[in-house]
């Protein structure tokens, strides 16, 4: 996969760049908006990265270029500004998703990695690890043919997991994820729900899938 | 308690019929007790003049027969001669005997009483005789009582007249302040750009209107520089927070730390966040306070909302093991904006779960009373002041003052922001050691 970055922080953009090189994805990298665009439109991207304030021509009005010459590349946008109209204004000059900073660079590879299916037309149904097997579809789960039955967060959280297996996932990235909004730490929220997730998939099922990276949080057992 | 007071108007008017009314009684009083001595002085020279000629008279011997037998040509005047003996030589019928004879030992001025009448008397002697003259004050009484009188009437009348007319004209000179108390009101509401109309610029009024002017000039330009301060601050600290963030994920992720270590980074991992989450908190604040938040109001089934929200609230109690107790009547619809009424109502849970103690209760409660949606939140939670029931809606305020307890300090003001844009209330029911009970109040509609 090959995706172009046009962001102007240069530390923000090689943070982007790691996280994505580490994917195995080539990256191209551009901190002015004139000639992200230009990148834009004379080379073949599968994704755009785009920050909305940058030196030049802003991402909104490159965005409405591209989309002005039928240009169909998955944009993800980026802003400092988490304000419903940009949101609003960015999705509907034809972005595909809205990231507000500060964001964490392991959400925008999750979320790159949506759009990118989404576009290709390619919609993941079933994800399976191991003998644990959970249908998008029809919202069911089931490990070792025992079918089991989960709330909509327990699901989401389920999801979450099966889409990083080996990757720790730190509490702030599930809760992310899953939620959408931060609880206070205080509240032990994630702990409590990646909890009775253990104890509806894994008690009385061997391996263990979920493991404590102590202090950091959870991953899934690859 | 504000002491009630009349209108500045309603004052000048008053002071002014006052002020009249006190210098017409003045000068009614002046102008009477000067006719009364003026008066009285002709009186008592004419009865000198009287006495002297009857005293002549009597010297030359040339008493007439009629003397004392009527008194046609003045009818108040009364003349009486009195022996040394106090044999009365003759008397005017008018005169009476009584008046004319009372002190007649003493010589000179007195006044009399008989009856109703009152006497000025005027005694003279010679060696054999006593001359007695008398005038009746009846009418000169009367004439002053008449002058008095008409002109006391006269006070209050010519005080309403003045007070009318005082009103008119302080209504006309206070009128500017009226419409700059209007214009002021209307700032109030929130327009600082409103300003006070400049009528005449030489006056005191027109002074008065240009000073507030700078003055709304300079609160205007202040207040804007606050609200741009709060949000391009929130902004500016947003990419740093981004590489922060990413840097700490990096040095996790890369494995490479003893576990000691590893803690210490997710302690900060946690702290970047609830910064994140303050600035976001701020910047909210700042746009509701710039009137500029952009509310995507739909019809909201707040039955439903709750009851999607039951699992969060039931994790959220999860550590405290907390008796949880929701009682939600079905079909509650409101107006509103989805994204708001969660933050508001998942503070109003997460404060109700992290003050609390173990296996304490939290319960919650929404109905409907009359046309508003009535939600009420109960915890087992420390014991807020009453005193301190206003405060907690201020920005920054905790009432625990150690902050043993994390919190922005942010949660309930910004709590009470979207309950006012949602045309609703929220406030601090009550709270002793049985339970503490926050109430948001939101107007229903009907969904037909």
């Amino acid at each position: 996969m090959r995706i172009l970055v046009i962001e102007d922080e240069r530390k923000v953009a090689g943070l982007i760049a790691a996280g994505l090189t580490e994917q195995g994805w080539a990256v191209e990298v551009c901190g002015n908006g004139d000639e992200g665009l230009q990148l834009a439109i004379t080379e073949n991207f599968d994704a755009l990265v785009l920050d909305i304030m940058l030196p030049g021509r802003d991402g909104l009005s490159i965005l409405r270029k591209l989309r002005a010459q039928h240009n169909p590349v998955p944009v993800i946008l980026l802003s400092a500004r988490s304000d419903v109209d940009e949101r609003v204004a960015g999705l509907e000059l034809g972005a595909d998703d809205y990231l507000p900073k500060p964001f964490s660079v392991i959400e925008l590879v999750a979320r790159l990695r949506a759009i990118v299916r989404r576009h290709s037309g390619e919609s993941l149904t079933i994800l399976t690890h191991a003998d644990l097997i959970l249908n998008l579809h029809q919202r069911s789960v089931s490990r070792a043919g025992q079918s089991i039955e989960l709330t909509a967060r327990e699901f989401a959280l389920l999801e979450t997991f099966l889409s990083s297996p080996g990757r720790v996932l730190s509490r702030t990235f599930l809760c992310q994820r899953v939620w959408g909004y931060q609880f206070d730490p205080e509240t032990n929220v994630i702990d409590v729900a990646v909890q009775r997730l253990r104890r509806k998939i894994d008690d009385n099922f061997f391996p263990k899938l979920i493991q404590t990276v102590r202090g950091v949080g959870y991953s899934l057992a690859s | 308690m504000m002491k009630r007071s009349l209108t500045l108007r309603a004052r000048i008017a008053f002071a002014t019929a006052a002020i009249t009314a006190i210098a017409l009684l003045v000068l009614a009083l002046g102008t009477s007790v000067y006719v009364y001595f003026e008066d009285l002085e002709a009186i008592d020279e004419h009865l000198i003049g009287e006495a002297t000629e009857l005293i002549a008279d009597f010297a030359t011997g040339e008493i007439e027969q009629d003397e004392f037998t009527h008194d046609d040509f003045e009818p108040r005047l009364g003349m009486a001669a009195i022996t040394a003996a106090g044999e009365t030589i003759g008397i005017t019928p008018s005169f009476p005997a009584a008046v004319a004879t009372k002190g007649a030992k003493t010589p000179g001025f007195s006044f009399q009483s008989h009856g109703d009448s009152r006497w000025r008397v005027y005694h003279a002697s010679t060696d054999d005789i006593i001359i007695s003259v008398g005038h009746n004050l009846e009418e000169f009484d009367d004439v002053l009582l008449d002058l008095l009188s008409i002109q006391i009437l006269l006070v209050p009348l010519v005080a309403l007249v003045t007070a009318w007319l005082s009103w008119l004209v302080a209504g006309r000179a206070l009128a500017p302040i009226r419409q700059a108390t209007t214009t002021a009101a209307e700032i109030g509401v929130g327009d600082l750009t409103a300003r006070l109309p400049v009528g005449r610029q030489d006056d005191e009024i027109g002074q008065f209107t240009n000073v507030l002017n700078h003055m709304l000039d300079r609160i205007e330009k202040n207040y804007l520089q606050a609200r741009r301060f709060a949000g391009d601050a929130s902004h500016e600290l947003s990419t740093p927070l981004t590489i922060i963030k990413g840097e700490l994920e990096n040095v996790i992720a890369n494995n490479e730390l003893p576990p000691t270590a590893e803690y210490r980074i997710v302690s900060a991992q946690q702290e970047v966040d609830r910064m994140h989450q303050i600035i976001d908190q701020l910047l909210l604040l700042a746009r509701f306070d710039a009137g500029k938040v952009s509310a995507d109001f739909t019809t909201v089934n707040l039955s439903q909302f709750l009851h999607e929200m039951a699992e969060d609230v039931d994790l959220l109690g999860a550590r405290s093991e907390l008796n949880i107790t929701p009682q939600i009547s079905p079909d509650i619809n409101i107006r509103g904006d989805a994204g708001q009424l969660h933050r508001l109502f998942l503070n109003l849970f997460t404060n109700a779960a992290k003050y609390n103690r173990p296996h304490g209760s939290l319960g919650y409660r929404l109905a409907v009373a009359g046309d508003r949606a009535k939600f009420t939140v109960s915890n087992t939670g420390p014991v807020i002041a009453s005193a301190d029931s206003e405060k907690i809606f201020e920005r920054f305020f905790q009432a625990d003052a150690s902050h043993t307890v994390h919190g922005s300090g942010l949660g309930l003001s910004l709590c009470r922001e979207i309950a006012h844009a949602h045309g609703g209330t929220i406030h601090l029911e009550s709270s002793s050691t049985v339970a503490t009970t926050f109430q948001v109040e939101l107007p229903t509609i009907t969904v037909g």
